[in-house]
C-alpha cells in the first residue's frame, strides 16, 4: 500500500514530545538501548518463517474530549479497531491462531481523562491500493465516536521509532471539581 | 426537563467502569420529546454490560423511535456505587441516551428476562422517584410495564406492574403506543390512570394486573377473574406471524465499552418445535418461524459494514435447525469484502457430527472450545425430558470434534429433573467422562467441562406441575458428581448454587402475594440477587418466614391435575391439556418427536391463533431432529434393548376440546 499525500507540507502535525525521559528509559533496558549492547541479537526463527508484511504505517493523532473520556484505554483501542473496519481501511492484521489488526497505541490515557494529544499508529495490509492520506480524517470521522476526533495524519518512514519509544512525556493538567474539562485551545500545549 | 447530567458527571471519576453511564453507542438516538409523542424508557433491570445486548428492547427501541408519535431510550440499573451516590446526591434513574430523569417519560417498560432481577425491578422504579407500588402512582407517574419471557407468569411482580405485554412485542408496542398518546393528549387527568389501564385490557397480549381479582381457599387459588365486564377473561400472548416483516434491529447498537455477546446478532428464526419438556422458550415461543436466507444474508453484511464488528452470532433456539444453515455459513465465511477476518458463532449447537462440521466450516482458527447440550445423563432421563440425544450422537459429536483440533468440549447438564436417580445423576459423570476418553485418544490435552444447574419448573411446559427439588437435594446431587469426578483426570466440573435455584423456582412459579416477599427483600437491601457475591438467601427466607408463606408449598410441592395455576388467565396458545398429557408421557418415558416435519399435535399454539410454521426445508436436517429422520432404536449403547415409543398423532388436527 502506498500512502499519498497532495500537500507538500503537513503543518498541523506536531511530533510528541522531545526525548527528555531517556535515562530512566535505559536504565530500564528498552529495544533501543539493548540493541546497542546486543548487536547480534536475532529475532526467534519462527517469526521469519511468515514472508515479513511490507505494512505501510501511518501515525494518527486524536482527541478524546467530553463524555467519551469515560472509557478506558482498552476501550479505546475496541473503539478504533471498528471505526478502522468501518471506515473500510485495508489494515493489517497479526498472523496466528487469533488475528489481531495491527494498531499501537502511546501511553494508556487514565480513564475519565481528557486529551488534546492522542497518538496512534496504524499499520496497512500490502497491496491493497493507494490510500489517500489527506482523505483519511474525512473517512474516519463519520466512523468515530462523538469525543473522538482524528487531527492530523502523517505516514511513517520505514525503520521509525514506535510510540512506545517516541513519546517520552505528556502535559498534564490536574482534574478540576468545578471545571471537570479542559479549556480549548489548551493554552499551556507547546 | 431536567438533564441529570450535570449531577452525575463529577460523581463519574469516583465509580468502577464509567462507561456504562454516558451513553454514545453507535446507534444511539437522541430523540426530540414533545407534547404529541409518547416517550417510552426502555430498561434492562441489570447492569449495562448485561442488558445492552439485549435484542428485545434494541428492536423495541427502533420501531417505537421509527415512529411519529413515540420516542424511546434506554436505562439499565446503576451498580451499587453509583447508586450509593445517586441517593445520597438525589440524582434520578436515567436514560443514557440523553440523561433525562427517567420520571419524566410517560413508561418505564422493563425486560424481565430472569427472575432473578425482580428486586432491581423495583429498585429502578424507586430510583426514577415513582411509588413501587402500583396503587399508590398519581396521574404525574410514568405507567411501569414489562415485557419478556418471565411476564408469563407476571403474578409475582402483580403489585408493581401497571401493565404486562406477553409474547412478541413487536405489533403491540404500536396499538399501545396510540392509546397511550390520546391519554397524553387529553392532559393524563385525575382518574384518568385506570381509564387507560382498564382501556389497554382491550388489546391482545395485554394484561393489566389491577384489573384481575385472585379468590383464594386457604394456600390454594379458587379462580382468578376479571374485575370487569369488558376485560378479557385470559390474556393471549401476540406472536409475529411472520419474521421477515421485521427485520430488526437495523441498526444494532455497539456499545464503546465491553459488554456481553459483543457482536453483530442475527435472529434467523423464533420458536422451537423440538419439545425438550424443560424448556420454556421452546414451549412458548410456538410456532417455528424461519427468516428468509436471502434477508438472512443481507442483515449480516449490511451489519458488519455498519457496525464494524469481526463477529457474528446467528441465534435462535436451535441454529443449526435452519433451513439453508450450511449455505448461510459459507457464504458469510467466503465473503471477499470481510477478507476472512469475521467470524461465526452458533450460541445454541445441536449435538450431531452435522453441527460439528458446521463448526469446523466457521473455526478455521481458533479452535478452542465447543458446547453441547445433552441436558441429561441417562438415554430414560433424556426420553423423560424429551432431549432425544443418543448416546452415540453425542460420542459422534465429540469424536468429531476432538479429530478436527478442538481441545476442550463444555457439557451442559441438568440435574433435579422428574424421577431422578442417583443412577441417572451419575450418569453425568459416566457420559462426561467417556468424552474425556475419546479426547484422550486424539488429543493429550483433551479436556470436558460438565456444567450443571439444578433444574427449575417453568411455567407453560409439561413440568410445571413438578416439585422442584430441595436445596439439600439438589446438593446431594452435586456432592455424589462432584465425588466422582474428583478422581476422573481432565474432567471438571461446575455448578449453579441450588440456593439461587430455591429463589428462581420461587418466583417462576409464585403467585402474587410473593409481592409484599419481593418488597422487602429489596428494602432490605437484596438487589443484584443474580450476581452470586449480592445473593441473600436469609433475606428470602427471612421475608417468607415474616409474611406467613410456605416454602415448601410454592416450591417443592407437586401440582395436581386440577389445581387452579396463578397463571391460568395468561395463555401461550398451548392448551392445558396437551401440557398435562405430555407431563403423563413424561412420567411414561415416552418421547415426542419433533412437529416441524411430522404430523401436528395440536398443542394449540398454531391452530389457536391460525398460523404455521415457518420453515424453508421440507424435510428434516441432516442429522435428525428429535425423532424424525433418526433411528431411536438404541439410545443407550450399553443396553440396545430399550424399547422407545414415539407416540405419532395424538388427535386430529381441528379436533373440537
Amino acid at each position: 500500500v502506498t500512502l499519498r499525500s497532495r500537500q507538500a507540507e503537513q503543518p498541523e502535525w506536531r511530533e510528541p514530545r522531545a526525548f527528555e525521559a531517556a535515562p530512566a528509559e535505559q536504565a530500564q533496558g528498552t529495544g533501543r538501548s539493548r540493541q546497542a549492547e546486543q548487536p547480534e541479537w536475532r529475532e526467534p526463527r519462527a517469526f521469519e518463517a511468515a514472508p515479513a508484511q511490507q505494512a505501510q504505517r501511518c501515525r494518527v493523532r486524536f482527541s478524546k474530549l467530553g463524555r467519551i473520556r469515560f472509557t478506558s484505554h482498552r476501550d479505546v483501542a475496541r473503539i478504533w479497531e471498528r471505526a478502522l473496519r468501518r471506515a473500510e481501511l485495508p489494515i493489517a492484521y497479526t498472523e496466528g491462531y487469533s488475528p489481531r489488526p495491527k494498531l499501537s497505541f502511546g501511553l494508556a490515557l487514565s480513564t475519565g481523562y481528557e486529551s488534546h494529544g492522542e497518538y496512534l499508529d496504524i499499520a496497512l495490509r500490502d497491496a491493497s491500493g493507494d490510500v489517500e492520506l489527506d482523505e483519511l480524517p474525512r473517512r474516519l470521522a463519520p466512523a468515530l465516536p462523538e469525543g473522538i476526533e482524528v487531527q492530523a495524519i502523517v505516514a511513517l518512514p520505514a525503520g521509525a521509532e514506535s510510540l512506545q519509544q517516541a513519546v517520552t512525556s505528556c502535559t498534564c493538567r490536574p482534574p478540576s471539581r468545578t471545571r471537570p474539562r479542559l479549556p480549548w485551545p489548551l493554552p499551556s500545549w507547546s | 426537563m431536567n438533564d441529570v447530567w450535570t449531577q452525575l458527571e463529577p460523581h463519574l471519576a469516583d465509580v468502577e467502569k464509567p462507561a456504562r453511564y454516558i451513553g454514545l453507542e453507535l446507534g444511539a438516538q437522541r430523540p426530540a420529546h414533545g407534547p404529541g409523542t409518547v416517550s417510552w424508557l426502555l430498561t434492562y433491570p441489570d447492569t449495562y454490560e448485561i442488558g445492552l445486548p439485549n435484542q428485545g428492547l434494541q428492536i423495541l427501541y427502533e420501531i417505537l423511535n421509527e415512529r411519529d408519535d413515540a420516542v424511546a431510550e434506554r436505562a439499565y440499573a446503576p451498580w451499587g456505587d453509583l447508586e450509593a451516590v445517586m441517593r445520597r446526591e438525589r440524582i434520578p434513574l436515567f436514560s443514557v441516551d440523553t440523561h433525562r430523569a427517567a420520571g419524566d417519560f410517560d413508561v418505564l417498560a422493563f425486560n424481565l428476562s430472569a427472575e432473578l432481577t425482580y428486586t432491581n425491578l423495583l429498585n429502578c422504579v424507586d430510583l426514577a422517584g415513582v411509588p413501587v407500588r402500583a396503587a399508590e402512582r398519581r396521574p404525574e407517574h410514568p405507567l411501569v410495564a414489562a415485557g419478556g419471557h418471565c411476564t408469563y407468569n407476571p403474578e409475582p411482580l402483580a403489585d408493581f406492574l401497571d401493565f404486562v405485554v406477553v409474547g412478541d412485542g413487536e405489533e403491540v408496542v404500536s396499538e399501545v403506543t396510540a392509546v397511550l398518546a390520546a391519554w397524553k393528549a387529553s392532559g393524563r387527568t385525575a382518574g384518568s390512570r385506570a381509564a387507560v389501564l382498564r382501556e389497554l385490557t382491550h388489546l391482545d397480549g395485554v394484561y393489566v394486573p389491577s384489573m384481575y381479582e385472585v379468590d383464594y381457599d386457604g394456600p390454594a387459588i379458587r379462580a382468578i377473574h376479571p374485575r370487569h365486564p369488558d376485560v378479557p377473561e385470559r390474556v393471549e400472548k401476540r406472536t409475529v406471524a411472520d419474521l421477515a416483516a421485521w427485520p430488526y434491529p437495523r441498526r444494532q447498537l455497539v456499545p464503546l465499552t465491553e459488554v456481553v455477546h459483543d457482536r453483530l446478532n442475527v435472529e434467523v428464526f423464533r420458536g422451537c418445535t423440538r419439545g425438550c419438556r424443560f424448556c420454556q422458550a421452546g414451549m412458548i415461543t410456538r410456532p417455528v418461524r424461519e427468516r428468509p436466507a436471502d434477508q438472512v444474508r443481507t442483515m449480516v453484511s449490511e451489519g458488519l459494514r455498519r457496525t464494524g464488528y469481526d463477529e457474528v452470532a446467528l441465534t435462535s433456539l436451535s441454529t443449526a435447525d435452519f433451513s439453508g444453515i450450511e449455505s448461510v455459513v459459507q457464504g458469510i465465511v467466503d465473503d471477499p469484502s470481510t477478507c476472512g477476518q469475521v467470524s461465526v458463532s452458533l450460541p445454541s449447537l445441536r449435538v450431531d457430527a452435522f453441527t460439528v462440521g458446521i463448526a469446523a466450516q466457521i473455526q478455521k482458527a481458533r479452535r478452542t472450545g465447543l458446547t453441547f447440550a445433552p441436558e441429561a445423563g441417562t438415554w430414560r432421563m433424556r426420553q423423560i425430558i424429551n432431549k432425544l440425544i443418543r448416546e452415540e450422537d453425542l460420542y459422534g459429536a465429540v469424536t468429531s470434534a476432538f479429530s478436527q483440533g478442538w481441545r476442550r468440549v463444555k457439557l451442559y447438564f441438568l440435574t433435579g429433573l422428574p424421577s431422578e436417580t442417583d443412577d441417572d445423576t451419575l450418569g453425568i459423570h459416566e457420559l462426561a467422562r467417556n468424552c474425556v476418553e475419546i479426547g484422550r485418544t486424539h488429543t493429550k490435552g483433551a479436556s470436558v467441562k460438565a456444567s450443571v444447574g439444578g433444574f427449575v419448573p417453568k411455567p407453560f411446559t409439561p413440568f410445571q406441575w413438578f416439585g422442584q427439588n430441595t436445596v439439600d437435594e439438589l446438593s446431594r446431587k452435586i456432592g455424589l458428581l462432584r465425588d466422582a469426578t474428583r478422581r476422573t483426570k481432565g474432567l471438571q466440573l461446575t455448578w449453579h448454587d441450588p440456593k439461587a435455584t430455591l429463589v428462581e423456582g420461587l418466583a417462576s412459579r409464585g403467585d402474587r402475594r410473593l409481592g409484599p416477599v419481593i418488597e422487602q427483600v429489596w428494602r432490605r437491601g437484596g438487589t443484584f440477587q443474580e450476581w452470586s457475591e449480592h445473593f441473600r438467601l436469609d433475606l428470602w427466607l427471612g421475608a417468607m418466614a415474616d409474611h406467613g408463606l410456605d416454602l415448601e408449598w410454592y416450591v417443592y410441592r407437586h401440582r395436581t391435575e386440577a389445581e387452579v395455576l396463578p397463571w391460568d388467565h395468561i395463555s401461550a396458545g398451548l392448551h392445558k391439556d396437551f401440557l398435562w398429557q405430555d407431563w403423563q408421557d413424561a412420567l411414561a418415558e415416552v418421547g415426542l418427536p419433533d412437529c416441524r416435519w411430522t404430523p401436528c399435535y395440536d398443542c394449540g399454539a398454531c391452530t389457536g391463533y391460525g398460523i404455521e410454521h415457518v420453515v424453508a426445508s421440507a424435510v428434516a436436517p441432516a442429522g435428525g431432529s428429535q425423532g424424525t429422520g433418526q433411528d431411536l432404536s438404541t439410545g443407550h449403547l450399553s443396553d440396545t434393548s430399550v424399547p422407545v415409543e414415539l407416540r405419532s398423532l395424538r388427535k386430529p388436527v381441528g379436533a373440537s376440546r
